[in-house]
């Protein structure tokens, strides 16, 4: 009976035509292999980095729990575990490729696809892939731990369960199912119904005739059917209404929600359940097809694949420069981030433009090189309608390299709960409670820190002073942040969630001359506030306490640009200013955008005119970069 | 292979599994004495202890393997695995009873390197009574605005036992959060008990003879819904605190976070009758912290005297003043026959001192009041100087709590139904992850040293990023499953109407 129901292979298949190249599927294997590899490493290091610092593993009893905690929690676990390898992006990578080919094998062998349809067998794949690259911002606000592997594992055992269940018959196939369902829910969520569904049409293929034939399908309908629901009394942290898809990814904030982001997940769904539906039909359609229809079948397939990756993958430039800079902010590379901002081909985003003013604080530079760098400020690039904050994104780290603790403390633990602790959270976390003298704190995150399995050398790092908190003073990358957090005053206040906002605000209105540090950070934020009157006592204090050396350009220029524009409280004439460059080059500036008023010109064609001649000055700055957009 | 012997090794395989399981260690052979006490944790030493509580397993800091031996009457036993201690509970069950109202000796061997040290022993005081077998408390992480996943748990003492009685999250989704808290008992049995959820689905949940309920306590005459709880101790009356609460966040002092209300009064809730009324709003006082006495016919709070100042936003001013605001403990005597309550009682008065005293609690004898005091405001749990005190209502001598405060913020508290054991919220530990400790208060009223409640894993503490507040003490399990919470807060609730008395 076996044999009567196996497909016939196609002689013409026995005998290819012997011009020209066969194709073969270890080819598509490879094209998507060399693909996946070009898009995950060659374009997407930086951010696979980025993944696994905003991903948390720990090796602990606690975390265990906390994931068992609802169904799909293996997955997330596992999912965790795995994700940590993107420490080293190829090695994850890799990692993940295989996955693919594991999914890509199992769904040739469950829906028993002949090499002729066996690209179909790629779009999993693919659509796992997409729906790694696509992520985007959405890094900050997945609240799925795991989601990178995890999403990939659980096909791959999905599709493996409904290959074992090929391996039963008559009431065994149900009573697989069965077991299946109940067991993999709390492991898989809904994938285990995804399983389910795909044993029971499956197996409906497969078998010709008869009524028992619907028996898989009908038991997979009911158990997917009552299953979640019993398996709702189980759990205490799931709703009634999500225990049917729970594990299925969903993009959703409080403030959004992204249809586009589940996209992937959708057509991988509805790939398996087609691919379940219509494996009878592919197998005996092998026969009346011709290789020309094949060929053009596989090439538009291969070709959508592509495009699909092409075009999900997210290669906004600031995205991923923000990542690098991120990275270079947090281990205090300030070559690294000065060169990162100077790259920049467009306009940068606040982030990386803060992270370059930090960068120039910890290198001496603000007075002198603050306005070479654009100062203008492009929103981040979205997709769907995500509300994208700089207080999720690096919130916590800004407000540490300015020596603001308390915030930096704050919106860690905000973004950890909302969101999801991570290894950066935990990193922030340690060093704010170390450098606040928190000892027994920083030892718990530090604790943490060492359960992880790629950063346990910064755990050792930072246990050892938190065992000798006096070293704390000998390390160069404190410096800055114990110098400002020392002259910070304490007040009851908030930032709203406007990070750069608060900044703007808070340094500009103080007024400090027991740190130079500090007081230069109060007449910088003075000076970006474009507030005159804020500008004039701040400018003096440095003037004070920078007697006997050369006053900065930027300062010189802001300086000279007010004393011009308004009257100032004392006569400017006397003041020192450099003359070829502040008074000569004052004179030129302003007397282009006379003769280009008097031309009729726009403010914004003016400002493309001055800037490359002009566009390193306070002056443009504070002529032309209006409109900036804080998030 | 002879199949025959199958079933044998497996028999042997099980045996060698249990036995590692059980094992006890052999204490070292060689080793020196050192007069240092070993760095336990949770620390232990010198504790009283309930006779009914689970195995207080342990680690040792600093050391890469060690041995415990643990001797009470003519009997000993060693235990240790790696740098845990874990008792397995049917030996620490005998253990406790063996030495019920005496003491276990605990020496411990530490190893590092090739070197064995035998520290100064410490002893595990056994009280003769009991402790309330069962607590509850919400877990939380230490957020500032954001919370996710908020869950008020029950914890069984006796073993390491714990489970969900209601978790915000199933309910909750993206779109509509819910905040969870304050959850009380009548008279430390759960027929009768209450609990708040704020926002989504928002409202009162009251358990009334087993029957849950949301209701909502807000009023036009009230300046919100019931906040802090108090059930009658024999009525189904609730006694609560209505509040305009804020908070805003320190720029630098390790406080971090100021939590304060901008107006609060006192109202009684008639669960039967569905209605509320007034206990206490007087102008220019923030009632709080409303507590029934055992005997059920006088109820205290605390209650700070704060002018607004006319020419700033309430809120504002609150802020520029947060310090100034100290508040003292009252009490009004309750008319039962028409539930009406006499003009206030000065019982502590704080702001004298310049201190701030908060949360009564009457022991259930009735002689002591039990309360947090801090230099200023009402939420101590984040003002590291708040600790435990005292006050012996027959004599009015106040104290703190000696032994069982800490140098870190000491705040939420309450009674065993026997009066011998407190309970209460710590930052000990770290500073930000409040931990629960338990503290033996004797005859006397004298406080020993407090100690954390125990959990199977001795790194627990160290590895759980949640804080936990609003201990309570239980005699019995709350008995409604979580789907039923669930099921009751979706449904509509139950409009509260006023009354004036």
């Amino acid at each position: 009976m076996k044999k009567k129901n196996q497909p016939t292979t196609p002689t013409t298949h026995k005998n290819p035509r012997k011009t020209g190249i066969q194709w073969k599927p270890w080819m598509e294997v490879l094209l998507f292999v060399v693909f996946a590899g070009w898009i995950l490493v060659g374009m997407n290091s930086d951010y696979l980095f980025t993944v696994q610092e905003n991903s948390l593993f720990l090796a602990s009893d606690v975390f265990w729990k906390e994931m068992m905690a609802t169904p799909h929690g293996f997955i997330c676990w596992i999912g965790s575990y795995l994700t940590q390898f993107f420490y080293y992006p190829a090695m994850g990578s890799c990692m993940l490729i295989l996955i693919w080919l594991g999914i890509y094998a199992v769904t040739r062998k469950v829906f028993n696809l002949k090499k002729e349809w066996s690209y179909l067998a790629l779009i999993p794949p693919t659509a796992m892939l997409c729906s790694i690259i696509g992520v985007g911002y959405w890094i900050y606000y997945l609240k799925i731990p795991g989601y990178w592997f995890g999403e990939s594992v659980a096909l791959l055992l999905t599709l493996l369960g409904t290959w074992g269940a090929q391996t039963t018959k008559g009431w065994w196939k149900s009573i697989y199912i069965g077991v299946w369902t109940a067991l993999g829910y709390p492991i898989l969520g809904w994938y285990a119904l995804l399983g389910a569904a795909l044993m029971g049409i499956n197996h409906l293929q497969k078998e010709n005739k008869g009524g028992s034939r619907y028996i898989p399908l009908a038991t997979a309908a009911i158990l997917i059917a009552v299953c979640p629901l019993l398996w709702y009394y189980h759990y205490h942290q799931i709703r009634l209404e999500d225990a049917w898809i729970y594990g299925f990814p969903l993009f959703a904030t409080k403030d959004s929600i992204s249809w586009i982001m589940e996209t992937p997940f959708l057509l991988m769904t509805l790939t398996c359940l087609a691919l379940a539906a219509s494996s009878k039909r592919l197998q005996t359609a092998t026969n009346s097809q011709s290789r020309y229809l094949h060929a053009g079948c596989r090439t538009i397939v291969l070709a959508g694949c592509a495009l699909l990756i092409w075009t999900t993958n997210f290669d906004d430039y600031n995205y991923h420069a923000e990542m690098r800079m991120y990275r270079h902010t947090e281990s205090c590379n300030w070559k690294g981030v000065l060169e990162e901002a100077k790259q920049c081909p467009n306009a940068p985003t606040r982030q990386m433009v803060l992270m370059k003013n930090i960068a120039l604080m910890n290198t001496g530079q603000l007075g002198n090189r603050m306005y070479h760098y654009d100062n203008g400020g492009m929103l981040p690039h979205k997709r769907d309608n995500l509300v994208i904050h700089l207080v999720n994104t690096a919130g916590p780290l800004l407000y540490y390299h300015y020596g603001k603790l308390n915030f930096a403390t704050r919106w860690a633990i905000e973004n950890g709960v909302e969101h999801g602790f991570d290894i950066s959270i935990l990193k922030i976390l340690a060093r704010s409670a170390l450098l606040s003298g928190e000892i027994e704190s920083a030892k718990k995150y530090v604790e943490l820190l060492s359960l992880t399995t790629f950063h346990k050398d910064e755990a050792e790092e930072l246990r050892l002073l938190c065992q000798n908190p006096k070293l704390i003073k000998d390390k160069e990358e404190f410096k800055t942040i114990r110098e400002l957090h020392a002259h910070i005053t304490d007040d009851l206040d908030s930032d709203n969630g406007l990070c750069e906002m608060y900044l703007l605000h808070n340094f500009s209105n103080t007024m400090n001359i027991d740190s130079h540090l500090l007081q230069e950070v109060t007449l910088n934020y003075a000076m970006v506030s474009k507030n005159i009157q804020l500008f004039w006592p701040r400018f003096f204090q440095y003037a004070t306490l920078h007697q006997g050396e050369a006053m900065p350009l930027h300062y010189q220029e802001a300086a000279y640009l007010y004393g011009n524009l308004e009257r100032p409280p004392f006569d400017i004439s006397k003041m020192p200013f450099d003359k070829q460059q502040i008074k000569n080059r004052y004179i030129q500036f302003n007397s282009i955008i006379q003769h280009n008023l008097k031309k009729g010109l726009k403010e914004q064609e003016i400002a493309e005119i001055l800037k490359p001649t002009f566009g390193d000055t306070f002056w443009w700055f504070y002529f032309f970069c209006n409109n900036v957009s804080s998030y | 292979m002879n199949y025959k012997l199958i079933p044998y090794y497996i028999y042997i395989g099980v045996m060698m599994v249990l036995a590692s399981c059980n094992s006890h260690p052999t204490l070292p052979e060689r080793y020196s004495d050192t007069k240092d006490m070993p760095a336990i944790y949770p620390d232990y030493t010198n504790v009283t202890i309930p006779c009914n509580i689970a195995p207080l397993n342990f680690m040792v800091k600093d050391a890469e393997e060690c041995v415990a031996q643990f001797k009470w009457g003519s009997n000993t036993q060693t235990y240790g695995k790696g740098k845990n201690v874990q008792i397995p509970q049917k030996e620490w069950k005998e253990i406790l009873q063996a030495t019920k109202g005496g003491s276990i000796g605990v020496e411990v061997y530490t190893r590092n390197g090739n070197e064995w040290k035998r520290h100064k022993s410490f002893a595990i005081n056994v009280a003769k009574e009991e402790i309330d077998p069962y607590i509850s408390y919400r877990v939380i992480c230490p957020s500032y605005i954001a919370y996710e996943m908020l869950s008020i748990n029950q914890r069984c003492l006796s073993n390491f036992e714990e489970h969900v009685i209601y978790n915000n999250m199933m309910v909750s989704n993206e779109e509509v959060g819910q905040c969870i808290n304050c959850h009380s008992y009548q008279n430390y049995r759960t027929d009768n008990m209450q609990f708040h959820m704020r926002q989504g689905f928002g409202g009162t949940m009251i358990v009334s003879d087993g029957t849950p309920r949301k209701v909502d306590l807000k009023t036009a005459e009230t300046i919100s819904a019931g906040v802090y709880p108090s059930w009658h101790p024999t009525l189904k009356l609730i006694a609560y605190s209505t509040n305009l609460t804020g908070q805003s966040f320190h720029t630098k002092l390790a406080n971090k976070i100021e939590v304060f209300d901008s107006r609060s009064d006192l109202i009684l809730y008639d669960v039967e009758r569905n209605q509320v009324s007034t206990i206490s709003a007087e102008e220019n006082e923030m009632e709080v912290f409303p507590w029934w006495a055992p005997d059920g016919r006088t109820l205290y709070y605390a209650s700070a005297h704060f002018v607004h100042n006319d020419s700033v936003a309430e809120d504002a001013d609150i802020v520029t003043r947060y310090d100034e605001i100290k508040y003292n403990i009252y009490r009004r005597t309750f008319h039962v026959e028409d539930y009406t309550f006499s003009e206030p009682e000065l019982v502590y008065d704080a702001s004298a001192m310049g201190k701030s005293a908060t949360l009564p609690r009457i022991s259930p004898c009735g002689r002591y009041l039990l309360f947090t005091q801090g230099t200023y405001g009402c939420f101590h749990i984040w003002h590291p100087e708040a600790d435990l005190y005292l006050m012996d209502l027959t004599t009015g001598n106040t104290r703190p709590l000696r032994r069982a405060n800490s140098t870190k913020a000491e705040s939420y508290h309450s009674w065993s139904s026997n009066g011998r054991w407190i309970l209460f919220s710590s930052r000990r530990h770290d500073s930000n992850y409040t931990r629960l400790y338990i503290a033996y208060m004797d005859e006397q009223g004298k406080d020993h040293k407090a100690f954390a409640v125990p959990q199977e894993d001795p790194m627990f503490y160290q590895h759980y990023m949640r804080s936990y507040n609003v201990p309570e003490f239980m005699v019995e399990p709350v008995k409604i499953t979580p789907q039923e919470f669930a099921a009751a807060a979706k449904k509509d609730a139950f409009k509260a109407s006023y009354i004036k008395r």
